[in-house]
């Protein structure tokens, strides 16, 4: 288990900066820059020069290069481009925490909500229960969130009233955010839970269990559930990263001072410090979340852990 | 009524499926006495499967299951709860299955899956239960059991979990095992100590055997007494020397025609060995004659005997109406019109 831990980092240690160069160099690809003319009008091409020199953004791509990484290498990501009086270390330090709870909150509610409701249509085929289910499964996953998000805005801001359109920091901000993100998690670990579970149900050693005269409660929550998890443990990797670091759309409609704003602005801003700093820590979330799913994985499945 | 262990009168059991409704079994009467060895012997899809697993009352919501009498150990199976039912099971009646690849959960320890149920069976404590799976082990004559309980399924052979699944079986001491084609997905050699195995077994804990296959030979070896199913119905039935010296009916016939018979294969490749190809080619061969044709559908079962259409000693009668079984030596039954007392050439009886 040790050494496969070990190697995954190490094959991680390589995609990482194989992420990094990729982005750097993409990013000094594109025509134009944080201090380029095009950007700022109102300067003088000589106070420009200075800016751009200051920021070390006048040395060859390559020397750019090297000093970023030997910053890295130290922890310092550098300071923002365009928040003056920021370094991109506390931009994340302060918005990833917000994220990262409302984030948190909607993987657990989709986890709690979705299983359940995967193994019911599941086990009632055909039934009501069933066909509601994946209505709503459908229908969560064929709506995007912003629709969702303005809808409940609708309802229950501005005609229910419970709850405020915008804010950070008590319990009743977190609420509709928190719904507007699981609701497309909750849809799809209900399909993912549903379709395994009818697989395993058919395979010869549920008949075992059966034929050894368990219960049903034992049949299905002991040697069922544990086979149909694994899929959806699969799916849940991606999900709290990507959940996590935020929503561009979400945090942008109810207000909340989250990660998600950094990756769509730093790269309109052409804040190069932020791009990379954004993307190397949701690149690093990622690999982090993939062994921590891999390695629940050989813990269910123990066929995983003597593969080499 | 009837001192049998396991009684079942003219159990029916069909299915609703999407294009109709299938008659998987359509009238089996089967009876099982105690320590017995019984074999149920047809190709696939004659319900040989369906009907134990109707008697064990584990099939599918979609099947219906009605008997005239369903009895198990003087309780009617029917009308049992499925508590007691989930009593019965694994309990008073083990049950092995075809492949044992697929038959144990992956995902368990096999000491996790032998002891599940003595604990939920026998009230075991959880050091009573391993110490019964180690017995278990060693019986079925798995080595290093302590250590075996606690690997995975996938670190065994085949030959091994059909051992673990036989133990799984029999570790509460139940009065039957069946065991639904226990070594069809096993190779030679396994096989025949899987078969070995059960015999052993039967001779020590006195369990009734109801071996399901379509492996004659493994009939032969193994059984008292045999049943040969078609088209959801009983063919014939009688003793191993009975069905295999004197079958009654043409299924059966067919059936032993289009098995190789070891012995003349040996000689033939001694014969090989000494005289070259001239005298192979000479030499009679015994040939394997298929039965052509192909089973019947059980959605629209024939009115007559199923095997009727395949059968070259089919006549009028025999797509008309089913034969019944029909008393041809003691304890030796045959569904044929050809036994009839009109029927043509009645100087083949016996």
């Amino acid at each position: 288990m040790a050494k496969f831990i070990l190697k995954r980092v190490a094959i991680s240690v390589v995609s990482m900066l194989l992420l990094i160069t990729v982005t750097f160099f993409l990013m000094h690809a594109i025509p134009g820059g944080p201090f380029s003319p095009g950007e700022q009008k109102d300067l003088k091409p000589e106070v420009l020069e200075a800016i751009r020199a200051r920021y070390g953004l006048d040395l060859p791509v390559t020397q750019q290069y090297a000093n970023y990484m030997k910053n890295l290498a130290h922890g310092d990501l550098g300071v923002s481009m365009k928040k003056t009086n920021y370094t991109v270390n506390e931009l994340l330090a302060g918005s990833f925490p917000v994220s990262a709870q409302i984030g948190m909150l909607a993987v657990v509610m989709a986890l709690i909500i979705g299983i359940p409701l995967g193994i019911i249509a599941a086990l009632k085929r055909g039934s009501a229960a069933d066909m509601v289910s994946m209505v709503l499964a459908t229908i969560g996953i064929s709506i995007p969130t912003f629709v969702i998000a303005m809808l409940l805005m609708y309802l229950f801001c501005m005609k229910l009233a419970w709850f405020p359109t915008f804010g950070w920091g008590e319990a009743k901000h977190f609420i509709l955010p928190v719904v507007c993100l699981c609701l497309a998690p909750i849809a799809n670990i209900t399909r993912l839970i549903r379709s395994s579970m009818l697989e395993v149900v058919r395979q010869d050693y549920i008949r075992t269990a059966r034929a050894k005269g368990l219960s049903e409660l034992m049949v299905i929550g002991k040697h069922a559930i544990r086979n149909a998890i694994l899929p959806v443990v699969t799916y849940v990797g991606p999900l709290v990263a990507s959940l996590m670091t935020g929503s561009f759309a979400i945090e942008r409609m109810f207000m909340v001072p989250g990660i998600g704003r950094y990756f769509v602005n730093s790269v309109s801003d052409r804040d190069y410090t932020v791009i990379m700093g954004v993307t190397i820590f949701y690149g690093a979330f990622i690999m982090v979340c993939t062994l921590l799913v891999d390695i629940a994985y050989a813990w269910i499945d123990p066929r995983v852990r003597f593969d080499s | 009524m009837s001192n049998h262990l396991l009684e079942v009168k003219n159990l029916r059991t069909h299915f609703a499926s999407g294009g109709g409704i299938v008659q998987a079994v359509r009238g089996v009467d089967i009876h099982v006495d105690a320590g017995e060895f019984l074999g149920i012997v047809g190709e696939s899809g004659c319900g040989k499967s369906v009907t134990m697993m109707s008697i064990m009352r584990l099939l599918a919501e979609n099947a219906a299951v009605k008997a005239d009498s369903l009895v198990f150990d003087g309780r009617d199976i029917l009308s049992q709860s499925e508590k007691t039912m989930r009593s019965i099971r694994g309990n008073e009646i083990g049950m092995i299955f075809q492949d044992p690849m697929t038959s144990l959960n992956p995902l368990f320890t096999v000491g996790n899956q032998m002891m599940e149920h003595l604990r939920l069976h026998k009230n075991m404590t959880k050091e009573q239960a391993k110490a019964r799976a180690i017995e278990m082990l060693t019986t079925v004559g798995i080595n290093e059991p302590e250590k075996r309980l606690k690997q995975y399924p996938h670190e065994m052979s085949g030959g091994m979990r059909q051992r673990v699944m036989i133990a799984i079986a029999m570790c509460c001491n139940p009065k039957i095992l069946i065991a639904d084609e226990p070594t069809t997905a096993l190779d030679v050699t396994i096989q025949a100590q899987i078969m070995e195995l059960m015999e052993d077994l039967k001779n020590n804990f006195s369990t009734a055997v109801i071996l399901i296959t379509h492996d004659l030979g493994v009939i032969a070896r193994s059984c008292s007494r045999v049943i040969v199913m078609y088209g959801g119905l009983i063919m014939e039935e009688g003793s191993v020397e009975q069905i295999f010296y004197e079958p009654a009916h043409p299924y059966t016939e067919g059936l032993l025609r289009s098995v190789p018979r070891h012995g003349i294969e040996e000689e033939d490749s001694e014969s090989q060995d000494k005289g070259g190809e001239a005298q192979t080619v000479e030499r009679q061969r015994e040939k394997l004659i298929p039965i052509p044709g192909s089973p019947p559908d059980l959605m629209n079962p024939p009115a007559g005997c199923p095997f009727a259409a395949r059968c070259e000693k089919a006549m009028k009668i025999c797509k008309m109406a089913p034969a019944q079984l029909t008393e041809v030596g003691e304890g030796h039954r045959s569904a044929c019109w050809l036994l009839h007392s009109q029927a043509p050439g009645k100087d083949r009886e016996r």
